[in-house]
């Protein structure tokens, strides 16, 4: 949004009088090439690399938050994977080993694999 | 009765009789000085006179005291000397006030009308003068013998002034009452008629029926005269009994008869002023000289008379004052109608009706055009709102009724009307959606921005009518689908009016409401962060993606979904997004990202169409295609298909896009949409446009607004699942048992500020719950629900689904003992820390 709409300035201006800083950076066009981009706005999205992607401590997806950090608006609700590659809401998983050390899928013994970030 | 009484004592008053004696002479004097005090002569009555006849009453009263203890021990003998002694001298005062009122009686009794009231005023006013004198001459009676005859109950014995203004009223007023209140009834009459009047004498004489209010039965009353803190029922006795009775019933006679005369010829706006005039006369004649008392019964009655019986004339009117503007009269008629009982409840419901139709019939005016306009739409609302708002504000005050008509004929014709009808399937969710396409075109970048305050006025106006829309979940989904498109293609004129509205809205429906919208915000700014650093990162690290790189990273789930595009990029292109992945999976742990190509735009320098050169704005698909003209002015459409790994209908779309806009030729038009694969296309190098910037993505991503809707609409169900479902689940944490109508009740109290849910969809998402072993019948009670699978209040934890599988099967087991179950549920929900 807050992004400027830099050539919005250049309006009825012709090309060669284009001077800002960035567009120099940028290679001009010349005869073997008519078209040359300038400048590209790009859009992605990020979810956790999961292979499921709902939470099966809560419920809830995993791109929300666990139901406990929704109650609370509070900060960060990351995801958590395991050694068993099965994944939950950290909170839910740090909720869940004080009182069973495995993971609630698999059985397996939790160990943490790594934590989203 | 009084009389016999005295007669009964004599026999035991022998020792008195010096004393009885004695009263002759002292009666004597006595008498004389009250011929002084009734008959007018009070200038003779020096202050010598005054005293001297206070000591007679004073000196008789004492030596028959004192001659009683000489003579007689016995207390009770004593006592019967003084009774007998007091109550002579007190029969013959008496005897003198009656003689003195029923001579007066005899000489105004054959008087009538204004000549017998001024009469009777004149000598009230000087008998109760006199009776105050005469009251202190006889003080010492009063304060010893009266005194002690009223506190041993004695209730036919009176303090000397009440004594005389109760032979007043039984030798005077009883006679002459019927009279004299017909001539005050009369005068009145005559002032209401429009004739001056004297009210002296009225007020006068009213306030003697006030003063007769003594209550002969009533000990306690028996000074009231004189101390005035008797309660004010019992005092007023006399003058309800004898004047308010007779004047309410003549007032309503009057005023009946004067109100259908005043109706066979008048306006009904005229009657109006005319009441309005009366009722303040009447409330100023009661002050003025009627009792205070009275003024709540004269109004009832004028309201009785003048409002309530003539409440369908008001009635009948209201609808033609509405037609025709008339704020002033409205406003007069709610004045007099908010007075009598259930008066307004007509005019609410005609308010009702008639701001619905003057709704309707606004946007009858505009369909077509407000179809596709959704300013109009909004301002032939906010036109009719605001009109009716001001009356009701302004004639109605604000009451609630008239408030609660205007807030139900709004949410009618806001939420159907023939602009929505016209919408045919989407008639439920087309005001939402013009609703948030105003607010798209109030908050995009445009020529003509309005002034800051300006613009917060209009989304005030905008919060006006989102008050009435009834599906909030559907306008939020436009809203959103909107505001992301605005974030995306960087068009929002002002973040500031963004967040603006999106309080807002927040304050009408909460914070689960904006959630989304506050976290799309939020991305923006994450992601204006992350471009800085990763331009930064790539300076440092020397590298030149020979492009103007900005990225927006957005959380998946958030934002509305977006279209899949696949296309083969430019080798640049892949390049730049493999260089910021790289980044970014620096940055980050765990994520996934997703190009989402059919939201990406470019701009693209072009130095093939001589002389001038041009920068044009195009979407990711436009760049891939033109880029293929940088190896070869023209290709066959079956090359670029397999060059751009595109499918044929969407290449279709883009080339085509690109030949409305003149940059390229086709040797064939496209067929149902779709190019042939020998098709020629190439570069039209004749191009030439007067701007040398120009923006050919919109002409290929031209939004079909029905096709928009469609999709707003299949999701809607779906996510009011969701939100019912949640809602379900955080009724049960509270309430851990609930009745299953109960639950029902709840969801919908709590969801009725976003849509209202259906029945049938809670019940069908209970079941749901139901399955996933959330909750379960419960076995004790069948019709309430039990929270079985999820939280604990302390750790927020669910009890894992394998967890809850065994407690079901202990559940069945102990079916058998059913009173177990919530003992055993109990515990499992208290999983140790
Ligand atoms: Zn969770
Ligand atoms: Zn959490
Ligand atoms: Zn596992």
């Amino acid at each position: 949004m807050s992004r400027e709409y830099e050539s919005s300035k250049h309006e009825d201006v012709a090309m060669g009088d284009e001077s800002t800083s960035r567009s120099e950076n940028c290679p001009q066009p010349n005869a073997n090439r008519p078209f040359t981009l300038k400048k590209w706005n790009a859009a992605a999205t990020w979810c956790w690399d999961v292979d499921c992607d709902t939470c099966a401590i809560c419920r809830v997806h995993l791109m929300e938050e666990c139901l406990r950090c929704q109650a609370e608006t509070s900060s960060e609700c990351v995801c958590v994977w395991g050694e068993c590659n099965h994944s939950f809401h950290n909170c839910c998983m740090a909720a869940w080993i004080k009182m069973n050390p495995r993971c609630p899928l698999c059985q397996q013994e939790w160990v943490v694999q790594r934590i989203g970030k | 009765m009084a009389a016999m009484n005295g007669l009964h004592r004599t026999s035991a008053a022998a020792g008195v009789l010096t004393a009885s004696r004695n009263l002759d002479d002292v009666w004597l004097k006595l008498s004389e000085g009250l011929n002084t005090v009734y008959n007018g002569q009070l200038a003779d009555m020096n202050k010598e006179r005054y005293m001297s006849l206070y000591t007679e009453v004073y000196n008789y009263c004492a030596c028959v005291n004192t001659s009683a203890d000489q003579h007689h021990e016995h207390r009770s003998m004593q006592s019967h000397g003084a009774d007998l002694v007091g109550m002579e001298m007190y029969r013959k005062l008496e005897n003198y006030i009656r003689n003195h009122v029923v001579a007066k009686k005899e000489a105004m009794g054959s008087f009538r009308g204004e000549e017998l009231l001024i009469r009777y005023h004149e000598e009230w006013v000087n008998f109760r003068f006199s009776s105050q004198v005469m009251n202190g001459i006889f003080q010492y009676l009063n304060r010893h013998w009266i005194k002690r005859e009223l506190d041993e109950g004695n209730n036919e014995i009176y303090v000397t002034f009440t004594l005389a203004l109760m032979v007043w009223r039984q030798s005077l007023f009883m006679q002459l009452k019927d009279y004299v209140t017909d001539a005050l009834l009369d005068l009145i009459q005559r002032e209401r008629d429009g004739i001056k009047i004297s009210t002296t004498i009225i007020k006068g004489v009213i306030e003697s029926y006030v003063d007769l209010g003594i209550d002969e039965y009533e000990p306690s009353a028996q000074n009231t005269a004189i101390t005035g803190n008797a309660n004010s029922r019992d005092k007023l006795r006399v003058y309800k009994e004898h004047f308010e009775d007779r004047f309410i019933k003549k007032t309503e006679e009057y005023y009946s008869a004067e109100a259908s005369n005043f109706l066979q010829n008048g306006s009904v706006v005229e009657y109006m002023k005319k009441v309005e005039k009366r009722l303040d006369e009447e409330q100023n004649r009661c002050g003025n000289y009627i009792n205070e008392a009275t003024q709540i019964p004269l109004a009832k009655a004028l309201e009785k008379v003048l409002i309530q019986s003539r409440l369908e004339l008001f009635q009948n009117e209201f609808g033609g004052l509405l037609e025709q503007h008339k704020d002033e009269d409205l406003a007069r008629m709610y004045k007099l109608c908010e007075r009598v009982d259930r008066g307004l409840d007509e005019l609410r419901i005609a308010l009702e009706r008639h701001i619905a139709k003057e709704g309707h019939a606004e946007i009858d005016k505009v369909t077509e055009q407000a179809f596709n306009d959704p300013k109009l739409y909004v301002s032939t609302i906010l036109y009719v709102h605001q009109r009716y708002s001001k009356l009701v504000g302004e004639a109605f005050v604000n009451e609630p009724g008239f408030l609660q008509s205007l807030d139900k004929a709004a949410t009618n014709f806001i939420n159907k009307n023939s602009v929505t009808l016209k919408a045919e399937k989407h008639a439920a969710s087309k005001s939402s959606e013009l609703l948030a396409r105003h607010c798209d075109g109030l908050l995009r970048k445009s020529a003509k921005l309005p002034e800051e305050e300006e613009l917060e006025k209009m989304l005030d106006d905008v919060m006006i009518v989102f008050k009435y829309i009834e599906d909030k979940d559907v306008f939020s989904k436009h809203y959103t689908k909107m505001f992301s498109k605005r974030l995306i293609y960087d068009q929002s004129a002002s973040e500031d009016a963004e967040v603006s509205l999106i309080n807002k809205l927040k304050q009408n429906c909460g914070f689960e409401y904006t959630s989304k919208l506050t976290k799309m915000i939020t991305d923006m700014q994450l992601s204006k962060d992350l471009c800085g650093k990763f331009r930064s990162h790539c300076s440092d690290t020397g590298k030149d993606l020979g492009v103007d790189l900005n990225i927006l990273v957005l959380t998946s789930g958030t934002w509305p979904t977006m279209p899949p595009l696949q296309v083969q990029l430019p080798e640049k292109l892949n390049g730049c997004l493999e260089e910021f992945k790289a980044f970014y999976n620096q940055k980050h742990n765990g994520r996934k990202l997703n190009w989402i190509l059919s939201q990406s735009r470019g701009e693209v320098a072009a130095n093939c169409f001589k002389p001038k050169k041009y920068l044009f704005t195009l979407t990711t698909a436009q760049i891939a295609l033109v880029d293929q003209f940088n190896r070869s002015e023209e290709f066959e459409f079956s090359a670029l298909l397999s060059s751009l790994g595109m499918d044929k209908a969407t290449l279709s779309q883009v080339v085509n896009s690109l030949v409305k806009g003149l940059l390229l030729k086709h040797s064939t038009e496209a067929e149902n949409g779709e190019y042939a694969n020998d098709t020629t296309i190439s570069l039209n190098k004749a191009y030439t446009n007067k701007k040398v910037k120009v923006d050919l993505s919109k002409m290929a991503m031209r939004v079909d607004v029905s096709k928009e809707a469609d999709s707003v609409q299949k999701n809607v169900d779906e996510d009011r699942k969701a939100v019912i479902n949640a809602c379900i689940v955080r009724v049960l944490k509270m309430r851990r048992r609930i009745v299953h109508n109960d639950l029902i009740a709840e969801v919908i109290q709590q969801l009725s500020s976003r849509f209202k849910p259906k029945v049938d969809m809670i019940k069908r998402c209970i079941g749901q719950l139901m399955e996933k072993e959330y909750m379960k019948r419960d076995a004790n009670q069948r019709v309430s629900y039990f929270v079985l699978h999820l939280l604990n209040e302390q750790t927020g934890v669910s009890i894992s689904s394998y967890f809850s599988k065994l407690l079901l099967l202990i559940a069945k087991f102990i079916r058998f003992c059913p009173y177990q179950t919530h003992f055993i549920f109990n515990c499992v929900n208290l999983p140790n820390e």
